[in-house]
């Protein structure tokens, strides 16, 4: 039987290798709704994730 | 642990199970989920996250899929009651003998006593067969990308996917490598095939459910050995459908996406057909104000019966996940413009409920049809409360085969917060305005969708909406290509440009991305870059970035499987030789980060970005709309 980790219709073909749903405006903080928390007029340049 | 961004996965014989991916500690993980008790445990606890999960139909274990960085990686498997692996000298792979490599589909035989995995090594796909932690067998391989769709309730026959007008569009292998009967059935440019799954209740002769487009129509279709491909004119369709078995043995699931909008219907493909007209068509003008179109002489050669369909309540919007309860309820993962993702449960065939009403919020939200020649570009406009014009930003969405929906983001809610009116375009390219919409355009790869988005822009600044000498672009991945090609093709319209994890360079990418993209992107041009150069040169961001003169945001990663870092670094040289301002952010996570920290970052770097290109004085909203989010699935739809 089909698994919800397999996409493969028109509506997501073009992201097929993908391999599942991923509601992307889930990706920011949906429970506060609020992404950019902190302040950014007049504040230090925040600084990116750890980098390789 | 916050609420579920998936659909729940169901175990189909253990009604009280299921596998979910909820947020734990700002990361996606796998949860188990006992209904019968209401205990949930989070059964993953991988430091990127993960995004791949599944349930056995008897629910005894959960798999999921333990990737790098760069996508790569290997299903495991852990019982649902959470026994540690290792205990029992394994290591908890889920399919023993599987090479590492990226996932190109899971799937079970009725029972779960045989599981099937189909992975992509290097430029090869291949799929595997046996039982759950035991041993694979290697069932076939085939060179590029080719997903595995289903694996049928006898566990005799696997269907798997290619391109959908290619060759490859259907693929039918028998588990048994003694049996005859491997099948294609191929797709082209004027049919494509796209295979979802097999009927569950038909254990004697597997039935394999289909959507097919033809003649600009997307069809319900059935495939069985002994009849072989069978359309449904009835379930026809002038933009993008999904489809699904549900309940019952002839019952079908539609879901229809048209304008920036979701709906779903019912059908029963065993019915005979319903007095008067059934074909449930659109509702909504489109682009190319298509109407209801007459099938295709293949659909009309088909039409043997329509099926009676019935629409189910929904509170308008997007579902953007939906799974089906053993039970019958559908759970879906549905959100509008105003209103964040939540999680929404139907009950076809009760009375229906009431759904929510309209969420208060500061932004003004409107659509757009923008009319041209070749149809109307639609788009979704948020401003800011009070009197415009503003600085502009679009919003530029990926694929370029998605769209832009009636659903909430919350960039743009974050973006209008902070002063700017946020334009989602769906141009030329995008899914749900039909098949012309998303393939007309002459392999005018990029060209074609910066014309739409210039068409928009003018709109707007027209009507006062943007503010002409501040209008920029902000796109992630296809999006940001997008984004870096109009900052260097029409450097008079753009005066900032925001792109994250984005093609930079075409042909660099073409060479450095997966296998299932460079289908796609043969698909898109016509051809490779040797075979026609041309395209690919008029399409490439490099081509035009001596022409680049207003500030650029780079973001990428250097684990970008999709994307891959090098093009992007050797634009940002372009940039610095050019003297050009720009900024390059290197961010981890890969193409897209499985970690919210990431996203934020990333979008405070962009507002930050934004606000020092278009200094100050921004119109300021008494504050951004940030409505809560109920931590319980909401009922909604039909209900007793």
């Amino acid at each position: 039987m089909k698994r919800r980790s397999i996409q493969n219709d028109p509506i997501s073909t073009p992201e097929r290798d993908r391999g599942a749903v991923i509601v992307q405006n889930f990706a920011l903080d949906i429970t506060k709704a609020a992404p950019v928390a902190p302040a950014l007029k007049g504040q230090p340049k925040p600084k990116p994730e750890s980098k390789k | 642990m916050t609420q579920a961004f998936q659909s729940p996965g169901f175990a189909a014989l253990a009604a009280d199970r299921a596998v979910e991916t909820r947020l734990v500690e700002e990361r996606w993980q796998a949860v188990a989920w006992d209904l019968g008790t209401g205990r949930r445990r989070v059964v993953t606890d991988r430091p990127g996250g993960v995004h791949l999960s599944e349930i056995e139909p008897d629910g005894e274990a959960i798999w999921w899929f333990d990737t790098d960085s760069a996508g790569e990686g290997r299903w495991r498997r852990e019982p649902f009651t959470g026994a540690a692996n290792g205990s029992d000298g394994t290591d908890g792979s889920a399919l023993l003998g599987v090479p590492p490599g990226r996932p190109y589909g899971v799937a079970f035989d009725r029972t779960g006593a045989l599981a099937a995995v189909a992975v992509g090594v290097d430029d090869t796909s291949h799929c595997y067969v046996g039982p759950p932690a035991g041993e694979g067998r290697l069932i076939g391989s085939a060179p590029g990308y080719l997903g595995l769709a289903d694996l049928s309730p006898d566990g005799r026959l696997l269907a798997l996917g290619g391109r959908p007008d290619g060759d490859d569009a259907v693929v039918l292998w028998p588990t048994d490598a003694r049996a005859d009967g491997r099948l294609r059935l191929a797709g082209d440019r004027r049919r494509r095939l796209w295979p979802i799954e097999f009927n569950p209740l038909a254990i004697s002769e597997p039935e394999l459910l289909l959507v097919v487009e033809e003649d600009e129509r997307y069809t319900v279709a059935t495939w069985r050995a002994g009849t072989g491909l069978r359309g449904y004119p009835g379930l026809s369709f002038d933009s993008q459908i999904t489809a699904g078995w549900y309940r019952g043995p002839r019952g079908v699931l539609i879901q229809h996406e048209r304008a920036g909008r979701s709906r779903l219907l019912l059908a029963d493909l065993g019915l005979p057909a319903a007095p008067g007209p059934t074909a449930p068509g659109p509702t909504a003008p489109g682009p190319t104000e298509p109407g209801p179109t007459e099938p295709g002489p293949t659909a009309r050669r088909q039409a043997e019966h329509a099926p009676p369909v019935r629409e189910i309540s929904t509170p308008g919007g997007t579902i953007h996940d939906l799974s089906c309860a053993p039970d019958g309820a559908l759970h879906c993962v549905w959100s509008r413009e105003s209103t964040p993702p939540r999680p929404l449960v139907l009950r076809p065939g009760t009375q229906p409920a009431d759904h929510p009403g309209p969420d208060r919020d500061d932004t003004s939200r409107s659509r757009r049809w923008t009319p041209r020649p070749y149809g109307r570009i639609h788009s979704f406009v948020s401003t800011p409360a009070g009197p415009g014009p503003w600085p502009t930003l679009f919003l530029v969405h990926g694929g370029p085969a998605t769209h832009d929906r009636d659903s909430y983001d919350p960039r743009v809610n974050a973006l209008v917060g902070r002063g700017f009116a946020v334009v989602r375009t769906n141009y030329r390219g995008s899914t749900g305005y039909g098949a012309r919409w998303q393939h007309d355009y002459g392999h005018r790869v990029g060209l074609a969708q910066i014309e739409d988005l210039a068409a928009v822009r003018a709109e707007l600044v027209a009507d006062g909406t943007a503010l002409a000498r501040r209008t920029g672009l902000c796109g992630f991945s296809w999006g940001g290509y997008l984004t870096l090609l109009a900052m260097g093709a029409q450097p008079e319209l753009w005066s900032l440009g925001m792109a994250a994890q984005p093609i930079a360079d075409y042909p660099a990418a073409y060479r450095a991305t997966t296998p299932a993209l460079r289908a796609l992107d043969r698909q898109l041009f016509g051809g490779t870059p040797e075979e026609v150069p041309e395209r690919y040169r008029a399409a490439d961001p490099r081509s035009y970035v001596h022409r680049v003169r207003s500030p650029v945001l780079l973001v990428a990663s250097r684990t970008d499987e999709r994307c891959p870092p090098d093009q992007v670094a050797g634009y940002a040289a372009d940039l610095r030789r050019l003297a050009v301002p720009h900024e390059l952010l290197w961010v981890d996570g890969g193409h897209y980060s499985r970690r919210t920290a990431d996203h934020r970052s990333v979008l405070a770097a962009m507002v930050r970005f934004a606000e020092r290109a278009w200094p100050a004085p921004l119109p300021r909203p008494p504050q951004g709309d940030r409505p809560g989010v109920p931590a319980e699935p909401m009922e909604g739809g039909e209900q007793p």
